[in-house]
């Protein structure tokens, strides 16, 4: 009879080994810990705000950062950090939800690809490769142009034409999991192929998808700032950090304040991301055990 | 006996005869042992059988049913009472689901009985392989191979199959680990009356666990025997020089410094010359074994051979 | 001076998260000139550990702490990586498991057998092209001529292992240690290459430390045969007495479970339990919660490897009190 030693060591399961792995790289908690708190800033924006978005102050324009205006007032004389405040929840708004569709259409149309392989493969993979050629940004401002300027137009798009990544990534590993032994094992059990894609091969892909997603967002962000470069960002008063700070840049030289804090927080954000990960993707692949 | 399984397969894998017009019988409750190296094409054979891989031609029969005609869906309900357990014991199970739901999943797949019900035979089917039930909810890294590998025989058997295709299970395991699981099988084999296609390339414990035992070589089956027949008469040259070539435990306290060795390599199965497979290496080889390839027929009762000069 | 290794006392520890993993704790023996050495253990044993030990192939997280390794007058414990460099492949050469891997797929094996004779400046080119061709004509593989500018996936597992043997051999070494090398190749061929290193071994006038988990094969092939448990030393004895006496009960079980041909059906009796997780071992002597014969002082005190007979080391109380036979 088999005998059973008692695990009384310390229990390493994968996903707390890569929680461990992750803490101890400083920049990463840095970003997270980061991310977290203006998550939840954003999230209680409307209540944190001391002031609207578009709440106009003539008498204000163009202040610098005072007792009432924290980091300032804007050329309408809007309170530049309640401004930053929603900037930022669209931000992330743009990038979770873009993300989300990238995730979704990425991992239906890489999985399928993937598994199925043959002739369904080499179509799906064809489409891929037509999405992967076209200049993103181009293809951003087409459909905003077309689609109009509202956030969740500019949030699908930025994931329609993002996905083809993730698809490429996705179809990778299906296509190494398929050939497993516990897929296998599963096929010989009589499992149906959509029940051996949703439990045996993509739990098992969580890994990357999710560095994926987090290199994603800060992707996204960026491509919004892009588009408000050309005008084709998030339709004003509605403020994002792109069009602030696109706006801003005319008085860059008599009033910074109405650039810095947007970028300030813009840039700190994506390198939060950034490290998060980074961290993740390092803590995925351990390299020697310690 | 009834005849479990006939199969008689002609096939080729990618312009290589990985198995090459392969014919047996397996009886209920029968394990045959399925014997050779590698390019033997004997782990084909295990899974063309279960259609893991397709065959490209002849059938394969059991209990009066031609798997190779069934449809995708009555295949997957056939399933059932098929399986396969394998070499590797950690890649055999999903990383991501804990042991008991490795087990489980069968008895979902095929909507098997409530939450509980499955629970409890999940219980009993652990208790079966030998394993302690507070296994159910560690995951397969964290268990050493030997348990891994019971783990993979309860989902096997969580089913009730008739048959199992038992694909190299104790080759990765350590020696004192794979005596354990060896005689785990051979219990099961009593006590539910399992009929098992037990292959590997490990002729000692091959003979442990069967009643016949065929030998493969380059896809096609060289000599097939009950079990006491092939070891106490072998017939064929190759399974004569695999027998020979195994060290044994010494006895009398004289060890044997030297190995009886076959010469050369297995070749490539792409490209034979024709003739009889095995004429590189045979010490007996003769003119007619260079062009006529033999026959596999029967020598002695229920003994075959596939060699002119037997 | 009979002997070329004395070792004394290894101790290799690892560092891992969870805790301190003593893969060898402790072990001494020793080799001979032309002697044949073969370390038996299964998985976790420390077996293949205590070997990369001695020419300083420890992964990053582990370092040997303790322990003396005598060769040839020196400790090689106590060199540095340059020092220890100027041995490897010269005076001690290894032979890996993995013929598929352990050649350097882009380069033919021709110059792979050069290499060493370059590195270690025995030779110059022309001269060490010469000797590698010589070496595979030694190590049998044909059309060595043609062969030697081949490269290594055009070779077989066999081949390949014939490759690295003719790479261990090149400096002509005192000592090979050969870590599971047949392990990976198919039983036919397993035969040729045991055949080859003996063949090496009484024409180099070679000692092998071979190291595997087949204990049948180690009865066989060794003149002395060191059986590993845990990371340390259960049995140690000239192989004749092995086979005559094995006593620890790890190896007898190990005996007795090994499936030979000649096993009767009913017969295997396996060995219950598992080998133990390094992060924690049992108390005592680390085989008492698989041992039959276990006793109360088996579970508190460690047993030390004791000489019971001569030249034959066991490390168990019931042994040394004559309690086994």
């Amino acid at each position: 009879m088999e005998m059973v030693l008692k695990q009384e060591h310390k229990k390493a399961s994968y996903w707390s080994s890569v929680w461990r792995r992750f803490k101890s790289n400083k920049m990463a908690l840095a970003g997270l810990i980061f991310i977290i708190i203006i998550t939840v800033a954003a999230i209680f924006t409307p209540w944190i705000a001391p002031y609207g978005y578009d709440e106009t102050n003539y008498a204000h324009t163009f202040e610098k950062p005072s007792r009432q205006f924290i980091w300032g007032t804007d050329d309408l004389g809007r309170d530049i950090f309640s401004r930053n405040l929603y900037a930022m929840r669209n931000a992330l708004l743009i990038g979770f939800g873009s993300q989300a569709v990238v995730v979704i259409v990425g991992v239906i149309i890489g999985a399928i690809a993937g598994f199925r392989g043959g002739t369904v493969d080499t179509i799906l993979m064809r489409i891929v490769d037509i999405m992967y050629a076209f200049p993103t940004f181009l293809f951003n401002v087409i459909l905003v142009t077309a689609l109009g300027r509202g956030i969740h137009i500019i949030l699908l798009a930025i994931g329609i034409t993002g996905w083809a990544g993730t698809a490429r990534l996705v179809r990778g590993m299906a296509m190494s999991l398929r050939n497993a032994d516990f897929v296998e094992a599963a096929r010989a059990l009589g499992a149906k192929e959509f029940y051996i894609i949703r439990k045996y091969i993509l739990p098992n892909m969580l890994g990357p998808i999710i560095v994926s997603i987090a290199f994603g967002i800060p992707n996204a962000i960026w491509m919004e700032a892009g588009l408000a470069l050309v005008g084709m960002g998030v339709r004003p008063p509605m403020p994002s950090w792109g069009n602030m700070i696109s706006a801003g840049t005319g008085y860059i030289m008599a009033f910074p304040h109405m650039v810095l804090f947007p970028a300030l927080l813009f840039a700190l954000t994506l390198l939060a991301f950034t490290y998060v990960g980074d961290g993740l993707r390092d803590a995925m692949s351990p390299r020697g055990e310690v | 006996m009834v005849k479990n399984l006939k199969k008689y397969f002609p096939a080729r894998g990618k312009w290589l005869k990985a198995v090459d017009n392969v014919s047996f019988s397996i009886g209920f409750g029968e394990t045959l042992g399925l014997v050779g190296e590698s390019g033997s094409g004997k782990s084909t054979l295990g899974r063309s059988i279960l259609r893991l891989i397709e065959p490209d031609d002849g059938e394969v029969i059991f209990e009066d049913v031609d798997l190779r005609k069934l449809g995708g869906e009555e295949l997957r309900q056939r399933r059932r009472f098929m399986q396969i357990v394998f070499q590797d014991p950690l890649a055999s199970l999903n990383p991501m689901m804990t042991a008991g739901q490795n087990i489980e999943d069968p008895l979902i797949i095929h909507n098997i009985g409530t939450n509980e019900e499955r629970r409890k035979t999940v219980m009993e089917l652990l208790d079966i392989v030998g394993l302690g039930r507070e296994i159910i909810d560690s995951f397969p890294h964290e268990l050493s191979g030997g348990q891994q590998q019971r783990v993979g025989v309860a989902r096997a058997l969580a089913l009730n199959p008739k048959f199992i295709v038992a694909d190299e299970p104790v080759s990765s395991l350590d020696v004192s680990i794979q005596a354990q699981v060896v005689s785990l099988l051979y219990e099961l084999k009593r006590k539910f009356g399992l009929s098992y296609l037990f292959i590997s390339h490990d002729l000692a414990v091959v003979k442990y666990l069967s009643d016949r035992v065929a030998v493969m070589y380059l896809g096609t089956i060289v000599e097939l025997a009950p079990k006491k027949e092939l070891y106490e008469k072998p017939l064929h040259p190759y399974t004569r020089a695999l027998l020979a070539s195994i060290p044994k435990m010494p006895k009398d306290g004289k060890p044997q410094k030297r190995f009886s060795a076959l010469k050369g390599e297995i070749p490539s199965p792409v490209d034979l010359p024709p003739g009889c497979r095995f004429q590189s290496r045979c010490e007996h080889v003769t003119e007619i074994c260079k062009e006529e390839e033999p026959t596999f027929r029967e020598v002695f009762p229920e003994h075959f051979v596939a060699c002119h000069l037997a | 001076m009979e002997e070329l290794l004395v070792v004394n006392n290894l101790k290799t520890h690892f560092r891992r998260y969870e805790g301190v993993v003593k893969a060898v704790d402790g072990i001494s023996y020793k080799i001979n000139y032309g002697e044949t050495l073969t370390i038996v253990g299964e998985s976790g044993s420390g077996k293949s550990v205590s070997a990369l030990s001695l020419l300083g192939l420890i992964r990053k997280n582990g370092k040997v702490v303790d322990g003396e390794a005598i060769f040839e007058g020196r400790d090689l414990l106590k060199l540095n990586q340059e020092e220890l460099r100027q041995i490897r492949g010269k005076d001690i050469s290894m032979v890996f498991q993995d013929p598929m891997t352990s050649l350097n797929p882009i380069m033919k094996i021709g110059i792979q057998i050069m290499e060493p004779l370059i590195w270690h400046k025995l030779m110059q080119s022309t001269e060490a092209r010469e000797k590698a061709i010589e070496l595979l004509r030694v190590v049998g593989i044909p059309d060595y001529r043609v062969r030697a500018w081949d490269y290594p996936f055009e070779f077989s597992g066999g081949m390949r292992q014939r490759v690295m043997i003719a790479i261990a051999l090149a400096c002509n070494p005192k000592l090979i240690i050969a870590d599971e090398p047949t392990t990976a190749l198919d039983v036919t061929v397993r035969a040729q290459i045991l055949n080859l290193m003996q063949d090496m071994k009484e024409e180099f006038g070679l000692s092998i430390m071979l190291i595997t988990h087949d204990i049948a094969l180690a009865m066989n092939f060794s003149d002395s045969i060191m059986v590993m448990y845990a990371g340390k030393v259960s049995e140690y004895a000239p192989v004749a007495e092995f086979i005559r006496n094995p006593l620890h009960p790890y190896s007898r079980g190990l005996i007795a479970s090994t499936i030979d041909i000649e096993t009767e059906e009913s017969f295997i009796k396996p060995i219950p339990g598992a080998p133990p997780n390094p992060l924690d071992l049992p108390s005592g002597c680390k085989f008492h919660p698989r041992c039959a014969y276990t006793q109360d002082i088996c579970r508190e005190v460690e047993p030390e490897c004791k000489e019971v007979r001569d030249g034959h080391k066991v490390a168990c109380h019931l042994v040394e009190r004559g309690e086994i036979q």
